[in-house]
């Protein structure tokens, strides 16, 4: 089809390209005639004579003031003259090109670029789930069980540690400090390395994700964090302590629950 | 000439055509139609039923692209604070529910749970019908499954705020919460599955397989993430096996299948080339699941493991290698679309950055790599880029497609998606460059004080190395306000289109598949 006729019909219509040429292929089809003669009609030239009487179109209900409509002219066989009076006639105008149209009706079949080969969904889906389920075997329950002492250790945490672990816990402490320690040189510094069959058995873990503050692994051996009166102070009113940090302040915690919290600090050795 | 259904959103009337062949579907809809009009009580409560959970097509579709949304906003919002209180933990005071600690759960929670799978959601039930040539089974099932997904949501951000975390990444909400996100979850499944069961179309379209294996993948990931009761070092390996694989298997998995769709139907171009999206889907299929603990590389896990995961992270940059090649080969020939297309210039931007992530977390598996960014803000650099980069773009990309042709009307502007993608790039670019650069800062200060005894990476040593990064940490703040104006920019463009957009062709589902008709 000419391009210069499809910029024509898209200019005095007022809509895209894209959209014009495909009403036109749809019109075209429609009433079994060229694209080209479509679009000619539809850019000021000539009027259509279809080749076959167009099929019955959709009948549209309540018709209410055209939006938008320029005046549309009607070029549906066998009626070619203009339309007379909008009252007598539906408001939107099948068949004319404006901006209110039924496009690409009656339905093309599903669009040819979205077909995909015959296959049962069920192989794919089968397939799909097995190896899901090799990976949940193999790269989740046997480490985990490779990793699970038989007899795990004694935590080696009081009472109040272990309120103090679930507080450290709850309020997220582990998004910033680990409580890892492994065997490179970055970590040189950090204590002993943390070995699977040491950890005790608590769920969750607090080994922790990244470290924007220091690794805590064994922070109740080490300075300043062996000392319960800083931890009290850098917790609740750090500006006392330490001029900046990126430490939030824990000062609506209670002090029960701040102790608590030391107290799993100073026995995390 | 047999008679056909039309199905126009609101209200629901037959018509008649002059093609397609009656099916399934379609009576099932004259079946409904006959129901709950027998009387005026049923009438009323069917229409208050019908305003909570409808029957009509692509309800469910719309309405889930409207609530994720609706959740970027929110999830936004919080990631823009909490990018604030990380470089200023003192920014709003010291109010426990702004704690760091506390607003990044639900910051992760309302992006992953809240707007990526909503709007994977809406894709699923928008591409399914689409691809299969069948009506969505049970369209009022879909919209009730929204519903518990908002509550779900809200629920957790509540209660993430008041501090009830069970701590483990990214399932951080009480048990309780936990079976509805799964319940929710299977909402999908059993839809998608069914729809299939109904499907005219014998072929399967390539998207059909991320969305099919992707609705089960999410929901054994759920269910595995939440066996109970691991401890040590295999809770850890839970959480990377989990974590891993709803970014890999359903993240990034359904965006893919969502891009497949929108290159191919936009440009009218078939797919390029079929071996290479088999190579795609099953290189990530075989390796989604695998790659958790290469953020963990010498940590107290099995070593083997370690290595299995760095290996396997080499298949997902064949993955992304296979969709990214496969989508510029569908686009030939019709670049210049992209001006014209937003969701094409989403959608293509989104394929080249699944591609460097492929590559840069590849880097991140590697011991020598790890040994310098492992446990630093690296990762989250990363994290950030998957999240609002490469899934958030696919997601823009399908609302901005899919958005006109639900509701009817053109896109209010496309210059503010241009903008939208401009202060997605920069936001989530530079925020991420701005970890990444604090990750290799602290990982060789950390390495360099160890070496030279100068400064330590514990106690008070632990200052020093953090003075340097203070100043990108700050950036990053910047840049997530940045993001969060694309986000905004993003919103408002969608708002504008239901307020005023311009009318235009409507995309509604025949049997036979999708036709534009007119919006009144």
């Amino acid at each position: 089809m000419s391009s210069e006729t499809l910029a024509g019909a898209s200019e005095g219509m007022g809509v895209p390209a894209e959209l014009v040429q495909r009403s036109a292929q749809a019109r075209a089809n429609a009433d079994g005639i060229g694209v080209d003669e479509v679009l000619t009609a539809w850019s000021g030239g000539a009027t259509i004579t279809p080749a076959a009487p167009p099929a019955a179109r959709e009948p549209i209900p309540e018709p209410g003031p055209a939006i938008e409509a320029p005046p549309a002219v009607a070029e549906t066989a066998p009626q070619t003259a203009p339309t007379a009076s909008p009252a007598a006639e539906p408001a939107i105008v099948i068949g004319a090109p404006s901006a209110v149209v039924v496009l690409e009706a009656p339905a093309p079949p599903a669009s040819p670029v979205l077909k995909g080969r015959r296959e049962s969904p069920v192989a794919v889906l089968a397939a799909a789930v097995g190896l899901f389920l090799v990976a949940l075997l193999f790269a989740f329950v046997l480490p985990a069980l490779d990793a699970t002492p038989q007899l795990p250790p004694p935590s080696g945490l009081s009472a109040l540690g272990l309120q103090g672990r679930e507080i450290y816990v709850a309020e997220g402490c582990w998004y910033c400090h680990t409580q890892q320690v492994r065997p490179i040189v970055t970590d040189a510094n950090l204590g002993p390395v943390t070995q699977p069959e040491l950890l005790a058995s608590f769920a969750p873990d607090t080994l922790g994700i990244q470290r924007i503050g220091p690794d805590l692994a064994h922070a109740g051996s080490r300075e300043p964090t062996n000392d319960a009166q800083w931890l009290t102070a850098f917790l609740t009113e750090q500006s006392s302590v330490r001029e900046a940090s990126l430490q939030p302040g824990y000062g609506y915690l209670s002090e029960a629950d701040v102790a608590a919290l030391v107290q799993y600090l100073l026995e995390s050795r | 000439m047999p008679p056909v259904l039309l199905n126009v959103p609101g209200r629901r009337r037959a018509a008649e055509t002059s093609s397609g062949m009656l099916r399934r579907p379609a009576q099932k809809i004259r079946a409904e139609e006959g129901k709950g009009l027998s009387t005026a009580t049923t009438a009323t409560r069917s229409s208050i039923a019908d305003f909570l959970a409808p029957r009509d097509t692509d309800s469910a579709a719309r309405r889930h692209l409207i609530a994720a949304i609706v959740f970027l906003l929110v999830a936004g919002f919080f990631t823009l604070l909490l990018f604030v209180k990380l470089a200023y933990p003192n920014f709003l005071g010291g109010q426990a529910f702004t704690t760091y600690g506390r607003l990044r759960p639900i910051a992760i929670s309302t992006t992953v749970l809240g707007f990526l799978t909503l709007m994977h959601v809406a894709a699923i039930y928008y591409l399914v019908p689409r691809l299969t040539g069948a009506r969505l089974w049970n369209e009022r099932l879909a919209n009730l499954g929204l519903w518990l997904a908002v509550g779900v949501n809200v629920a957790a951000i509540v209660v993430l705020a008041a501090g009830y975390s069970e701590g483990r990444e990214w399932l951080e909400i009480p048990w309780w919460l936990d079976i509805a996100v799964i319940i929710m979850l299977l909402v999908p499944t059993a839809v998608v599955t069914r729809t299939m069961r109904d499907r005219t179309e014998e072929g399967l379209f390539v998207s059909l397989w991320y969305i099919l294996a992707g609705v089960y993948w999410v929901v054994g990931l759920f269910v595995a993430g939440n066996i109970p009761n691991l401890y040590g070092a295999a809770s850890q390996i839970q959480s990377s096996f989990f974590v891993s694989g709803v970014v890999e298997l359903w993240l990034v998995g359904v965006g893919v299948g969502t891009a497949y769709y929108l290159v191919p139907k936009i440009t009218e171009n078939p797919l390029y080339n079929r071996q290479l999206a088999l190579v795609g889907f099953w290189s990530l299929a075989f390796a989604g699941a695998w790659v958790g603990q290469s953020r963990f590389i010498y940590g107290p896990g099995p070593e083997w493991l370690e290595t299995t995961a760095s290996a396997f992270s080499l298949a997902l940059v064949v993955a992304a290698l296979a969709v990214a090649t496969n989508l510029v080969g569908t686009m030939r020939g019709k670049w210049s679309m992209m001006r014209d297309s937003a969701s094409l210039r989403f959608t293509m931007v989104g394929a080249g950055l699944y591609l460097v992530l492929a590559v840069l977390r590849f880097l991140q598996g590697l011991r020598s790599v790890a040994a310098v960014t492992g446990l630093t803000s690296f990762g989250d650099g990363t994290m950030v880029l998957v999240l609002f980069g490469l899934a958030g773009l696919w997601a823009a990309a399908f609302a901005y497609h899919a958005l006109p042709r639900l509701i009817g009307r053109r896109l209010f502007s496309d210059r503010l998606t241009t903008w939208h993608l401009r202060a997605t790039l920069i936001g989530a670019g530079s925020l991420a460059a701005l970890l990444w650069l604090a990750g290799l800062i602290s990982g060789y200060s950390w390495a360099a004080g160890a070496l030279t005894g100068t400064y330590v990476a514990a106690g008070e040593g632990f200052t020093n190395t953090l003075d340097q990064v203070r100043l990108a940490y700050g950036l990053a703040a910047l840049a997530a306000l940045v993001l969060f104006a694309g986000h905004f920019t993003f919103a408002y463009n969608i708002y504008r289109t239901f307020t005023s957009g311009r009318p235009a062709a409507h995309e509604t589902l025949m049997p036979g598949g999708p036709v534009e008709v007119t919006h009144e």
